[in-house]
């Protein structure tokens, strides 16, 4: 290193100085709470905290019009930034017309950069289509629908005062951009409302989430050719399966799919037909039907699935394998015969990582089953078992462990550690587990970094009410 | 172990082994990709950065250049400032226009992870501050007219985070 001259430094420099993308990079590890402060600093830092960018990942929060004094409604109502995401949280839990004035007062104002809207907000359909029309970037919605009747005359005064300009001015939105919706269903006064309102939103939709409270849902045949994600929580009778079943036919692209509340067999048999695009799914079958698991092997693209149902070991016979399966959660209600069921389960899902079974019926687990289990399935890192403490007794699983002499020759060493690559075990509701088994555990699953075992809090008060943890254990 | 030449604003030459200069992506692209020589003998010409500037670079860059490639990070995640590490942190343990003359040097030498790691540390000096604390660190002049500051903090009430 030879020094030749030496001039001075440039004089100093200082914040302003560094070039604009260090400066917003620097605002990418601010909180917003630090962000807040930092935007009163200066006019120029006010636009660097309230970027596009930052605003993209943050909401503008609208408060009930009694919430809000006047200035702040004023600010409010000419907030210049230009927000993606709305959240509007009304005090009364519905939209009251003057709620709604404020409401699009604002959408109207940030119309062209709102890509998001969310509320907890019961709105009547009418609200709601002024609402998704004021905003032609929509993208998101999660709202909660029901016609109120006490103010709907009112409201739609309101409304026909309010849409009219910007109907007349923007034509009204013929397709419309929303790729996500949810939404909380109350009641639904005009039948076709929701299915014209689902089919308007058809040809973009992505990701649909529906919580059906009314009595009824009047949804006819709406064709969702892009949707990927789809949920429904309803009661049993406001979504019969007749109409699941034409749901289903219409959304041939699903890759998730989840139900919160009891399907039949048919319906079951009819979503595997429909959607083989199926990546993840969620359902229940009720008690009384069997479903026919050979309709499963029809989803070859299934990575997850949760299941809960009674299954029969003869029904698995002609299931045929389905490779690419990781993650299984089973419910199971009733059950014929467990050796055998997970010797069929073994030959279709041979490449699972995580089983979370859960059994209310029979004492059937024993340590052949764990012992098949953990050999059984060569990838197998989670497992969890769970059952009811009257009539499953896991324990017994490890009581064999127990009883086992220590000096075991090696060539009798054919046991449950030889190839066991379970990292995480869970049991829950284990009566007869004792600190010595703990350390059993470690040498039976030589991979195991977390074990938690749960006695039953209702008969052992105190006695192993807590969960054990083993970390790293060797 | 070969070695190159840098040139820096002030004239002072540096001999730098080629795997430390090509920390800089700026070197590395002149290196491999325009093929300057650097067995000429011609020291690359860096005008934008002082010798006092370069030879903190180097050293930074001498102590992380085994650094394996760091993950690419996802834009909308929240980023940490606490995992600094302690060499860095002692590293940067300097004035205010040390630290805003390397950062401007590392943007222009383009050295990612010096960047990232400078910017960690002007975030934790704006953190839990208030806006005048703000102002009197960095030495910036406050240019709303009277009474918008309060209207900011009003409007700003309004704004959280999603989910």
């Amino acid at each position: 290193m030879c020094v030749h001259t030496r001039s001075a430094r440039p004089p100093q420099r200082g914040f302003a100085d560094l070039p604009p993308e260090i400066q917003e990079y620097i605002f990418d590890f601010l909180p917003l709470a630090d962000r807040k402060a930092a935007a009163c600093v200066n006019s120029h830092w006010l636009t660097l905290a309230f970027s596009g960018r930052f605003l993209a990942r943050t909401r503008l929060k609208i408060p009930s019009w009694t919430e809000l004094d006047i200035c702040s409604r004023m600010l409010l109502a000419k907030s210049g930034r230009r927000h993606r995401n709305i959240f509007a949280a009304f005090g009364s839990g519905s939209c009251e017309p003057r709620d709604l004035h404020l409401l699009l007062d604002i959408l109207v104002r940030l119309a062209e950069t709102i890509e998001c809207v969310q509320s907890p907000t019961m709105f009547s359909s009418q609200q709601l289509t002024a609402i998704v029309n004021t905003l032609p970037r929509l993208k998101e919605l999660e709202v909660a629908v029901g016609d109120v009747y006490n103010f709907e005359h009112e409201g739609l005064m309101q409304l026909a005062r309010l849409v009219k300009p910007i109907a007349s001015s923007t034509h009204l939105i013929e397709k419309n951009s929303l790729t996500k919706l949810r939404m909380k269903l109350f009641s639904c006064k005009s039948p076709s409302f929701f299915g014209n309102f689902l089919r308007k939103m058809s040809v973009n939709l992505r990701e649909l989430s529906l919580y059906v409270v009314c009595p009824y849902v009047p949804l006819s045949s709406v064709d969702l050719p892009n949707l990927t994600t789809l949920r429904i929580s309803a009661q049993q009778f406001s979504m019969k399966s007749d109409m699941l079943i034409i749901m289903f036919q219409g959304t041939p692209k699903v890759k998730k799919l989840r139900i919160d509340h009891d399907i039949d067999s048919h319906v079951f048999e009819t979503l595997t037909q429909n959607c083989s695009e199926l990546q993840e799914l969620n359902v229940h079958v009720n008690v009384r039907d069997i479903p026919s698991l050979e309709s499963l092997s029809k989803l070859q693209k299934l990575r997850k699935l949760k299941l809960e149902g009674s299954f029969t070991s003869n029904q698995m016979r002609a299931c045929s394998p389905i490779p690419g399966m990781r993650k299984l959660y089973l419910r199971v209600h009733r059950l014929d015969n467990i050796t055998t069921f997970f010797h069929q389960l073994e030959r279709i899902l041979p490449n699972l990582h995580t089983i979370h079974f859960r059994i209310n019926s029979l004492p059937l687990f024993s340590k052949r089953i764990v012992q098949q289990i953990t050999r059984g399935f060569q990838s197998l890192s989670k497992f969890t078992i769970e059952g009811s403490p009257v009539v499953m007794r896991p324990e017994l699983a490890f009581q064999s462990l127990r009883d086992r002499p220590d000096g075991v020759q090696e060539d009798d060493d054919d046991d449950l550690e030889t190839d066991s690559k379970i990292g995480r075990l869970r049991v829950s509701n284990c009566t007869d587990f004792r600190d010595a088994d703990l350390l059993r555990l470690a040498t039976t699953f030589p991979e195991l970094t977390c074990a938690r075992v749960g006695g039953s809090p209702r008969r052992d008060y105190g006695f192993l009410r807590r969960c054990y943890r083993i970390v790293g254990s060797n | 172990m070969s070695t190159i030449k840098l040139e820096t604003s002030d004239g002072v030459k540096f001999t730098v082994k080629t795997q430390v200069a090509k920390c800089s992506g700026t070197i590395r692209t002149m290196l491999e990709d325009i093929g300057i020589n650097p067995q000429d003998g011609e020291a690359i010409p860096l005008s934008n950065v002082h010798s006092t500037i370069l030879q903190k670079i180097l050293v930074w860059a001498e102590h992380h250049v085994d650094d394996p490639e760091p993950p690419r990070d996802d834009a909308d995640a929240a980023k940490r400032t606490d995992d600094i590490c302690s060499w860095d942190e002692d590293f940067l343990k300097v004035d205010q226009r040390t630290l805003f003359d390397v950062m401007l040097a590392a943007n222009y030498l383009d050295m990612k992870q010096l960047i990232a790691v400078c910017c960690k540390t002007v975030a934790n000096m704006i953190k839990g501050k208030t806006a005048d604390q703000i102002r009197k660190t960095f030495n910036i002049e406050n240019d709303f007219p009277p009474g918008d500051e309060d209207k900011i903090r009003l409007r700003n009430q309004f704004c959280e985070e999603r989910r």
